[in-house]
């Protein structure tokens, strides 16, 4: 019998085969041809998640702030570090110039005349008033929204100022303001119910009076910005800003190595490596915001006892059992520190020179022992017959997060603290930590530049302890004396006086064991060689993004 | 033959697991100097990224592993077999209904199901991860055993067994089940094969085993991060899901040629 | 049965299989902890008034009944409402990524068909030849390797080793905002090819399977060597003889696989970035996004059944052998 030569059996998929590679040959040609012919430069930032929305008072991802941070503008714009008390530490951006009124209850700002929005209508202190009535209005349900408490209204004195009025003076006033207020044009949203904003066209196409302006938009793809040649304040050097979704790690990497990215934001483990390593990619370190925490679940009864964690004893007991140092060594390599407080090294007034509670496996023994929980043979602890247990919940999607619970089990189990490891989705961890369905949670709070808004998560809650009231204090944890401190700290104007204040209430709140200060990771990007970075913020890196600098692709 | 070879050592690997394997899986021996170490005489695989020893966690990971994949293979192949048999044996009514309701749950992708099932459910254990697999996946054995078994009653010595008067489930028991016996078993290796595979796959979505609890594919997704600098510690476990689902799918096709209705089972359908 | 009667208990069969899904979507959705705005709630997020403001708003605090009356009512007049992460027509979203979905299925089970057809045609000719063998061995180890490991590794050598595809994504953003449609399809074809090829070789084993059974019973077949011994070229002899009883495995493989097509292929589009159905999915059930996910599968369920009806059709026609057995 003839034998049927190989390739002629599959004419089909030999063409299948050639046509891909004739597609693939084609178009690097095509993409060199392309920085050729445009001469633009473009910058890529690539991350794992999309926008949801480009609205600002719709906005709660950070990838949605990064967008909406270059369409839009602010009266005045931080300088890095931010400085929170008062107006020195803002530059004009929308407003040239603001003055106060001699009872600072009110600060009047004058808006830059030659200011315009995209489409081409002159910026008007009635868009200001506009903006802040979308950003508190309950319709909208803005995530800012409570931000904006404590300012009475916004008025406008004639077309080119608009005065700001607040119900009592405090020192963080401008801030509050210039921070969280992005102007929006009133002409093109006005007519939109206030309600239906995330699916009206301007949400499909904002116009805002930033230094970039939308050019198009594919969900889960790509959006691309293109920069704004006629703008107020100049046009920016790169021409494009392009951000690309890639929802694993490992390819967002890879993307970055090859040249098809600029930016990733962070980068960890052989991925921090790697950038380390690559010639075409450098690390650019920038501060965080960020700590991770190990909180109690005060009001819960565990292994037995009612309110197991609201004994001072047992908390400082657990947290002399942990060896945080190596814990944070292992999980984080060197892209990490232990946290000493609710704050960052950022936090304004951060003090590094805080009395810490050691690492001391001996006293944590005893004092457990001293509680009544004591060892048996078998390692475990026990009092009147129950073992010493608690759950550790957090959630899938942080493998930081993932990593420390399965070491500080560990830990545990070396004073005979039995811990069981609870994993659940984002959604469902957030249900837990609200309605109090948990033992003690592993989470990572990103704080604000302010370090008044501690008052948020570690301030007693007012009133009953349910979901309702709580805010952001899962642990349920109150302290009257830690409430009194950063009330009187928030309160104060004098710099120094107020760094001693804040300094007094961290100490309270660490020596009482609140919680277990974890680690404060390191933030390092991988930036392209050929992007020079400027100012990197810690509350928000792409802040000056129209800044940054970046030399064109050689086409070869 | 070489597979089955394979497929002999890995179960004796994970039943004798607690025996075989050197450390505790879950034990962190000396986070700051023992992480990622490479294979050496004390750790023959190595230890992890938590300073565990790869080599037990291997082994129990087998374990694990295999004990989601046998529990809901045998789950879909008893309710697949029972479902199709009793579809097979009622009336015309009835069957169509049956055979419909089937249809039905076959259209529905899997993913969804799992997805569902834990969100619902919350934290899974290895157990009841196998039971909503198991659940998931009996719809094609039903339909091969139903098919299997119209097919076999046109033959004549089923019409001699009910012409002697035994009833329905005698003659489901002693004349018909012997025949199925070749197909449903090439069918359940096929599936034990391809829910192995289903469940590491799971590990990707975050909806596998979870930690600290080894089972191959959580391993491998722990080892992602460290692909360059510990690429063992992928490799090790990827290829002995690849040596095993490759074994079990060579034993399947062997033994079950000329089943057109084993259908691939994956994460989607 | 007749052909009527077949359609008509396929349309029937059709809305069940919708009707089902919805609601048990649902139920799973709801029946879960947490909602739409849990999510973020571990972050800061909301307060709990305005929380509370918007699950009012939504009719999120109506008993499980009444949720579920007031959504089927919409859907079954087409509205299948707006998202709840951006408020987005979730016909639109859907829609969107159903067709970024079949491109990449339909090319990935086009490459999988090939290959698989491929190498059944050759273990079913030839099987005791070196290269049959080495080809099933290597596809059933693509087939047996974890899907995300296969793309990861396709990724690294194919795309980034070789420098010659993109390493993800649908297309180059610059060339999609400036370039001319011809140079935007290139650009899409050539960021197709490595995540089809991961999809072909991995479902490649599945149909080679199917397909070895096929052939082996036909070409072992007395015909066959009769056709042969007369002089009939053993190539025109395979595509004529060989090919056609492949035919309806081949379709019975696509409607096994019909639920992968229109739904999905997660692993490889979240490697790849390719958003499509499966990312939706996984996406929106994570954050409780229950318009996404039900209009999700609506669409999803249509597609499958409608096809699946196609194909039982064209089954029905391909196959003579069919016809006699009767339903």
């Amino acid at each position: 019998m003839r034998r049927v030569r190989f390739l002629t059996a599959t004419p089909r998929f030999v063409t299948v085969l050639a046509l891909a590679a004739a597609a693939g040959c084609s178009s690097p040609e095509a993409k060199e041809g392309d920085d050729n012919r445009a001469a633009t430069t473009t910058l890529t930032m690539v991350s794992a998640a999309d926008a949801d929305a480009l609205i600002p008072p719709l906005v709660s991802t950070t990838q949605g702030k990064q967008v909406v941070d270059q369409l839009f503008d602010r009266l005045a714009e931080p300088v890095s570090p931010v400085e929170t008390v008062g107006d020195g530490g803002f530059r004009p951006q929308l407003a040239n110039g603001w003055s106060w009124s001699p009872d600072s209850l009110s600060i009047a700002f004058a808006i830059n005349p030659k200011a315009r929005w995209h489409d081409g209508i002159p910026v008007r202190a009635e868009d200001v008033r506009f903006s802040f009535a979308l950003h508190t209005d309950p319709a909208v349900a803005s995530p800012q929204r409570d931000a904006f408490e404590g300012i009475d209204s916004v008025t406008v004195r004639d077309s080119l100022t608009a005065v700001v009025w607040w119900h009592a003076r405090h020192p963080e006033q401008f801030f509050q303001l210039a921070y969280n207020l992005l102007v929006m044009p009133e002409h093109l949203l006005a007519s939109i119910a206030r309600d239906s904003l995330g699916s009206s066209a301007f949400a499909d196409r904002p116009v805002g009076s930033g230094r970039y302006r939308f050019e198009r938009w594919a969900r889960q793809q790509a959006l691309v910005l293109t920069a704004d040649r006629a703008n107020y304040r100049g046009a920016p050097q790169v021409q494009r800003l392009i951000w690309v979704v890639a929802p694993d790690p490992a390819a967002a990497n890879l993307r970055l190595l090859a040249g098809e990215a600029d930016v990733l934001e962070l980068v960890r483990g052989d991925a921090y490596v790697q950038a380390r390593q690559s010639s075409r990619v450098r690390t650019v370190e920038y501060p965080s915001l960020d700590y991770g925490y190990l909180l109690f679940n005060y009001d819960r009864a565990v292994s037995g006892v009612p309110r197991l964690f609201a004994d001072r004893t047992v908390r400082v007991a657990l947290t002399q059992a942990i060896d945080r140092k190596a814990i944070v060594a292992n999980a984080l390599d060197s892209l990490g520190s232990v946290a000493m407080g609710p704050f960052t090294h950022a936090t304004a007034g951060a003090d590094t020179t805080l009395q810490q509670l050691a690492f001391d496996t001996a006293a944590a023994s005893q004092a457990l022992d001293a509680r009544g929980w004591r060892r048996g043979a078998d390692g475990l602890r026990r009092k009147g017959g129950r073992v010493l247990t608690f759950d550790l919940l957090f959630p899938s999607t942080s493998s930081t997060r993932q990593r420390m619970a399965v070491l500080l089990q560990e830990q545990f189990k070396r004073i005979g603290v039995t811990t069981t490891v609870t994993t659940v989705e984002p959604a469902v961890f957030g249900a837990r930590l609200e309605e109090g369905t948990f033992d003690a949670a592993l989470n990572v709070w990103r704080t604000d530049p302010s370090p008044s808004t501690v008052r948020q998560v570690w301030g007693s809650p007012r009133g009953s302890s349910s979901g309702a009231n709580i805010g952001a204090n899962f642990s349920r944890y109150r302290n009257a004396t830690f409430d009194a401190r950063i009330d009187s700290a928030a309160r104060e104007f004098n710099p120094a006086t107020r760094r001693a204040l804040f300094r007094r209430a961290w100490q309270t709140i660490v020596d009482d064991a609140a919680a277990v200060w974890l680690y404060e990771p390191r933030n390092v990007a991988a930036v392209n060689r050929r992007v020079t970075p400027t100012d990197l913020r810690a509350d928000a890196w792409w802040a000056s993004l129209s800044a940054w600098q970046v030399e064109p692709t050689t086409p070869p | 033959m070489a597979a089955l070879l394979t497929m002999s050592l890995v179960g004796i690997g994970a039943i004798g697991a607690p025996w075989l394997a050197p450390y505790d899986p879950t034990a962190q021996l000396d986070l700051l100097t023992l992480k990622n170490q490479t294979p050496s005489w004390r750790h023959w695989l190595g230890t992890d990224a938590f300073a565990r020893d790869v080599l037990s966690r291997v082994l129990f990971g087998a374990r694990t592993s295999l004990w989601v994949a046998t529990l809901s293979t045998a789950i879909a192949m008893i309710t697949g077999a029972a479902w199709g048999a009793l579809a097979a044996s009622v009336s015309p009514r009835w069957t169509h209904t049956m055979m419909g309701a089937v249809d039905v749950l076959r259209s529905i992708p899997r993913l969804l199901l799992l997805l569902g099932a834990i969100v619902a459910f919350g934290v899974m254990s290895p157990t009841l991860l196998a039971v909503v697999l198991g659940l998931t996946s009996w719809t094609s054995i039903s339909r091969l055993v139903f098919t299997k078994i119209r097919e076999l009653d046109t033959r004549a010595f089923v019409e001699a067994a009910r012409a002697l008067g035994l009833s329905r489930p005698v003659i489901l028991r002693r004349h018909l089940a012997p025949h199925l016996l070749a197909p449903l078993g090439a069918a359940g290796t096929l599936l034990l094969a391809d829910l192995l595979a289903i469940e590491s796959g799971l590990s990707f979505l975050g909806l596998g085993v979870k930690a600290p609890m080894p089972s191959w594919g959580n391993m491998v997704q722990d080892a992602v991060p460290f692909l360059q600098s510990a690429g063992w510690l992928a490799a090790i476990p990827c290829l002995l899901i690849m040596a095993t689902v490759g074994s079990a799918s060579a034993v399947a096709t062997h033994v079950g040629a000329g089943s057109h209705a084993l259908a691939p089972a994956s994460i989607y359908s | 049965m007749t052909g009527g009667w077949r359609v008509g208990y396929r349309l029937g069969h059709a809305c069940a299989v919708i009707a089902t899904t919805l609601i048990l979507s649902f139920a799973l959705l709801h029946a879960a902890p947490g909602d739409a705005l849990a999510a973020d709630t571990a972050q800061g997020g909301r307060s709990p008034a305005a929380r509370a403001e918007i699950r009012r708003q939504r009719g999120l605090d109506q008993p499980f009944a009444v949720q579920l009356a007031h959504y089927l009512g919409r859907i079954g007049h087409g509205d299948l409402g707006r998202s709840y992460t951006d408020q987005r027509s979730v016909r639109v979203a859907v829609m969107e990524a159903l067709t970024r979905t079949l491109l990449l299925t339909g090319t990935g089970l086009l490459g999988a068909i090939a290959c698989g057809l491929l190498v059944g045609i050759l273990q079913g000719w030839r099987s005791d030849w070196w290269l049959s063998r080495a080809l099933g061995a290597a596809l059933t180890a693509v087939y047996a390797m974890p899907e995300f490991v296969l793309a990861l590794l396709l990724l690294s050598v194919l795309a980034y080793g070789t420098g010659w595809f993109p390493m993800g994504g649908m297309y180059d953003p610059l060339i999609w905002v400036t370039g001319t449609p011809m140079e935007r399809l290139l650009d899409t074809g050539h960021h197709l090819v490595v995540p089809a090829v991961t999809l072909a070789l991995g479902w490649g084993a599945a149909v080679s399977r199917h397909q070895r059974v096929a052939l082996l019973e036909t070409v072992g077949a007395d015909f066959m060597r009769t056709a042969v011994a007369k002089g009939v070229s053993p190539f025109r002899l395979l595509l004529r003889h060989g090919l056609r009883p492949s035919l309806p495995t081949v379709a019975a493989v696509i409607g096994l696989m019909l639920p992968v097509l229109a739904g999905g292929a997660v692993v490889v589009e979240m490697v790849f970035g390719w958003p499509g159905m499966g990312s939706l999915l996984v996406r929106a059930t994570a954050a409780r996004d229950v318009p996404m996910v039900g209009g999700a599968m609506v669409v999803i369920t249509t597609a499958v059944t409608l096809s699946s009806l196609a194909i039982d059709l064209a089954l029905h026609r391909l196959d003579p052998r069919q016809r006699v057995h009767a339903r």
